[in-house]
């Protein structure tokens, strides 16, 4: 319509108006479906990773047996103390950490009863009077058994790393256990659990690896 | 127990005393507890003993659990070097230091280690162990889960040690009390409502024997009382004649009561059971002036002045002389019954004649017994006519009884215990399963010097009873070295410790070649360092800790005697003898050594105040002879009176020896009250058959006297406690005998 009301001359200057225009709509088509593709794309859902999807991969229902190698440094031994037995777990609440080499112990965490056999001479004691033991003992029976509650009840945690390769960070919350124990930190792969490592607060540490049965 | 044991005790007799409390002291008690599920056993043990570790008059409570033995850690820790025994000059070598620390590295790669890192390289030759070790010897026992539980595993052990006096029953009792009430509570906490809890001991058997002796003196007196009352009542038909009766027997209680209070300061909860048994001869009295006042009412009733009376009150008398015996009795327990039966007996005789005439009214009217009396009086002619027989009878009994002699008495104190044979056994398994034999062998050491010089004689001591330990004749002792060893061995091992130069040297020397250096361990040569120039630990400095009440049983005094016990622990399938431990033992200047056993010395004392019993009683019988024949003049009367007494006797005596039951102190006491009651009879029977009067109402009377003696005492020969039964037998069968005999005997001028 607007065309026939111009003059001959205004042709030329009509087209290139209008290829400007049908230019400007497409982009505007163009920006307009690649929002609408972009919204489309970020409403779709995606797995996100955090502590509790991690330890719905942990949880364990079975009784576990692994064997272990620990490793240690102690600041008064000069290298590596090494040390291997065997980790036993039956649930719901039983952590059993058998060291066969080079010294024989036997380390249980039942209930909320530490006790420790060497030989002869047995020690048992309540979680609430144990502080430095005793918190590593609820990092590594809470690991081993995938309960996010009692570890979160004791520390305060992070996770770094990817599913394949992540890293959960803890700090004691009790400063009776800070004092001791500074730091916990689990490795592991997925559902599977590879190392905890300790760091005491007197500069020691120790890293527990799990090896298969 | 405290009954038995003696006034004026010989220096054997006093250790024996002290032996008996601190082994009952130390022996503590014993605790099994069953139906705890498996996975809850530990947690449960372990509750239990704290709870029950927390009552003051707790010493200890051993579970099995190191922990829970609740050692003064620190004490021990800081004086290692001087408690441990395997501290010598060896144990410092480079070897040992070498071997010492390579093991400290392994210790140091357990759970353990990682937190414990201090103590482990303070103490790398672990002498800490060794000292607490040496302390509790106690590894024989069955654990799971490091708890004690039985052989097959079904129940859990404890030994609860307490600081209570072996002869204070009412502390014992309060404290069982308090373990029970403990126990409830925890089984409410835990919700755990289907675990029962069993304790076993010295203490609960003693306080068990004294519950039952009680309840059965109540039950069967009340029984009697019943029984007593009815027959009263039937016979008078009157009530006011029944307060009449209780009246004596009240006011003989309360004097005997207050005459043993005065004289011997306090008095004993048995001596009162029995003495109210005796004291049921008072109804006697009380049935003459009952009978007295049926036959002649009214006028009489208030100036009554029968005839019998001075009759009766001879028998008092001589029932007074008869028991004055005992007074000269070593036990006091009998001296106590004495004085109680001889007040009580006058009480209620004097009462009876002469406030109980005030006390009846004028118009009381209590059915007459003279019919009665008629009855019997025929009964009487018959029996005269069995007299020939009944005298051969005893002669035989008599000869029986003389061939029986030896068998006669019961010698063995256990025979007085009412505890069942079930008990007994049950605290043989417990004992048996937590190693605990109980120290029924004893060594005793007492010193001329001072306490080091006491535990210096007592370390040699320990060192032989090691030796038999080890030869397998002994499972095990006690003995104070073992909580605080001499001072002269503290220095000993001080004297090995090498200072902190050598230390150092040798520790460098040690180390080569391991990746842990002299300096890592420098707080061990200080420590070693300072343990060279430490005062040896004595007891003072233990003060206010665990082991001081540890020691507590252990190193007695006494005044300015100090005395070492050591209880032995036999093995389950060969006891030791006295002589065979005597033997093994050094002979020390300066210093007595005494083994004891004490089952065998109670049994001594106890038979010997049988035999002192029975050598007074017989004085007594001599003494009232003497007296009859004062009062009756001649010798054929006496003799008249006693043989219905002496053939009661011996029929009774050969009757139990038939039964095959061996006679204890308390048939003993039967047999006097026989003849304190008998003589009564005997008396007033001799003169009813020379009166011309013969008043038959004496006749009755004295059939009911007996009859409610009978029933008074024959109830409690039904008594489940053996003291109690002994009793009741003798005087049941006794009292009834005596009239019979009497009666037959009496009549030679008949009418």
């Amino acid at each position: 319509m607007t065309r026939r009301l111009l003059a001959p001359s205004c042709r030329v200057m009509a087209s290139a108006t209008d290829r400007r225009h049908r230019r400007a709509r497409r982009i505007v088509i163009a920006m307009g479906l690649f929002v609408t593709c972009c919204a489309a794309i970020s409403a779709a859902p995606t797995t996100t990773w955090d502590l509790d999807t991690l330890f719905a991969h942990l949880v364990r229902k079975h009784s576990l047996k692994a064997r272990f190698v620990e490793h240690r440094h102690i600041f008064e031994v000069k290298g590596v103390i090494e040390s291997s037995g065997v980790l036993e777990f039956a649930p719901p609440s039983r952590l059993i950490k058998r060291t066969l080499k080079p010294q024989t112990e036997t380390f249980t965490f039942d209930g909320d009863t530490v006790s420790v056999a060497q030989g002869a001479f047995r020690r048992d004691l309540l979680i609430a009077d144990a502080h430095g033991i005793g918190s590593l003992a609820i990092g590594i029976r809470g690991f081993v058994s995938g309960d996010l509650k009692a570890l979160s009840a004791a520390f305060t945690l992070s996770l770094v790393g990817s599913e394949s390769d992540w890293t959960v960070h803890c700090t004691p919350r009790a400063s009776s256990a800070s004092a001791i124990l500074s730091h916990v930190r689990a490795r592991g792969n997925l559902g599977q659990l590879r190392s905890i490592a300790v760091e005491l607060a007197n500069g020691d540490s120790s890293i527990l690896t799990i090896l298969p049965w | 127990m405290s009954v038995f044991l003696p006034r004026h005790p010989t220096a054997q007799q006093a250790l024996l005393v002290q032996g008996i409390n601190s082994g009952a002291s130390a022996q503590g008690l014993l605790v099994a507890v069953s139906g705890a599920p498996v996975g809850r056993r530990t947690e449960l043990s372990r509750q239990l003993a704290q709870r029950w570790q927390s009552d003051p008059q707790v010493r200890a409570v051993l579970n099995g659990q190191n922990g829970s033995f609740r050692l003064d850690e620190k004490l021990i820790f800081e004086a290692r070097y001087l408690l441990s025994p395997t501290v010598n000059e060896e144990s410092f070598s480079v070897g040992a230091l070498r071997a010492a620390m390579q093991s400290s590295i392994q210790l140091l790669s357990t759970s353990m280690g990682l937190f414990g890192k201090e103590h482990i390289l303070r103490d790398p030759t672990g002498e800490f162990v060794h000292a607490i070790q040496a302390m509790m010897p106690r590894d024989t026992v069955q654990s799971e889960g490091g708890v004690w539980v039985s052989q097959d595993h079904t129940q859990l052990l404890f030994l609860i040690q307490s600081t209570v006096s072996g002869s204070d029953l009412d502390s014992q009792e309060r404290l069982l009390e308090r373990i029970r009430t403990a126990f409830s509570v925890v089984r409410a906490h835990a919700d755990l409502t289907q675990i029962n809890m069993v304790i076993s001991g010295a203490a609960t058997f003693a306080v068990e024997s004294r519950r039952s002796i009680r309840d059965d003196v109540a039950r069967l007196s009340a029984i009697g009382a019943g029984l007593i009352v009815l027959l009263l009542l039937i016979v008078f038909r009157s009530p006011w004649a029944l307060m009449l009766t209780l009246v004596p027997m009240v006011s003989a209680v309360v004097v005997g009561a207050a005459a043993v209070a005065l004289t011997f300061g306090s008095l004993h909860g048995l001596t009162l059971g029995f003495g109210a048994a005796l004291i049921g001869e008072t109804v006697d009295y009380a049935i003459y002036h009952l009978a007295g006042v049926a036959r002649e009412p009214g006028a009489m009733a208030r100036s009554s002045q029968p005839r019998f009376w001075p009759t009766i009150g001879l028998g008092v008398v001589t029932s007074f002389v008869g028991f004055s015996a005992l007074l000269w009795s070593g036990f006091p327990g009998l001296a106590q019954l004495a004085v109680f039966s001889m007040a009580g007996l006058s009480a209620g005789f004097l009462v009876a004649r002469w406030v109980l005439p005030a006390l009846t009214p004028m118009a009381f009217n209590p059915r007459s017994l003279v019919s009665a009396g008629l009855i019997l009086h025929g009964v009487l002619s018959k029996l005269r006519r069995a007299r020939g027989a009944l005298l051969l009878a005893s002669c035989v009994a008599a000869a029986f009884c003389v061939t029986q002699r030896d068998r006669l008495w019961d010698k063995d104190i256990a025979a007085l215990n009412p505890i069942t044979q079930s008990a007994q056994a049950l605290d043989a398994t417990l004992r048996n399963a937590v190693g605990e034999q109980g120290a029924r062998v004893l060594v005793l050491v007492q010193s001329n010097g001072d306490e080091d010089a006491l535990l210096e004689a007592t370390f040699q001591v320990s060192l032989a009873l090691d030796i038999l330990v080890k030869d397998g004749e002994l499972a095990g002792f006690s003995s104070p070295t073992m909580v605080l060893p001499p001072p002269s061995i503290q220095v000993t091992r001080q004297r090995a410790l090498p200072n902190a130069a050598t230390l150092t040297g040798r520790l460098d020397l040690a180390s080569r070649g391991l990746p842990i250096g002299a300096d890592s361990l420098k707080y061990f040569v200080s420590d070693v360092q300072a343990s060279r120039t430490r005062v040896p630990l004595r007891r003072t400095d233990l003060i206010g800790t665990q082991l001081a009440t540890q020691l507590e049983p252990l190193l007695i005094r006494q005044g300015e005697q100090r005395t070492a016990i050591l209880p032995l622990r036999e093995r389950h399938e060969s006891p030791v003898s006295v002589e065979q431990i005597a033997r093994a033992l050094p002979t020390l200047q300066g210093t007595t050594i005494n083994v004891l056993d004490l089952t065998a010395q109670t049994n001594r004392l106890y038979a010997g105040y049988l035999e002192e019993a029975i050598m007074l009683s017989a004085l007594g019988g001599l003494a009232i002879a003497a007296l009859l024949w004062l009062r009756l003049g001649t010798v054929a009367k006496v003799i008249r009176v006693s043989i219905p007494v002496l053939g009661a006797l011996v029929f009774v005596v050969a009757g139990l020896a038939l039964a095959g039951k061996p006679m204890n102190l308390l048939h003993l006491v039967g047999l006097l009250l026989v003849v304190a009651i008998g003589s009564n009879y005997a008396l007033l029977l001799a003169d009813y058959v020379v009166d011309s009067f013969r008043d038959p109402t004496i006749l009755a009377s004295l059939a009911l006297a007996n009859a409610t003696t009978l029933l008074g005492y024959g109830v409690l020969a039904a008594s489940s406690v053996p003291l109690l039964s002994a009793l009741g037998t003798t005087v049941g069968l006794g009292a009834p005998l005596v009239l019979l005999l009497s009666a037959a005997w009496m009549g030679d001028n008949g009418r």
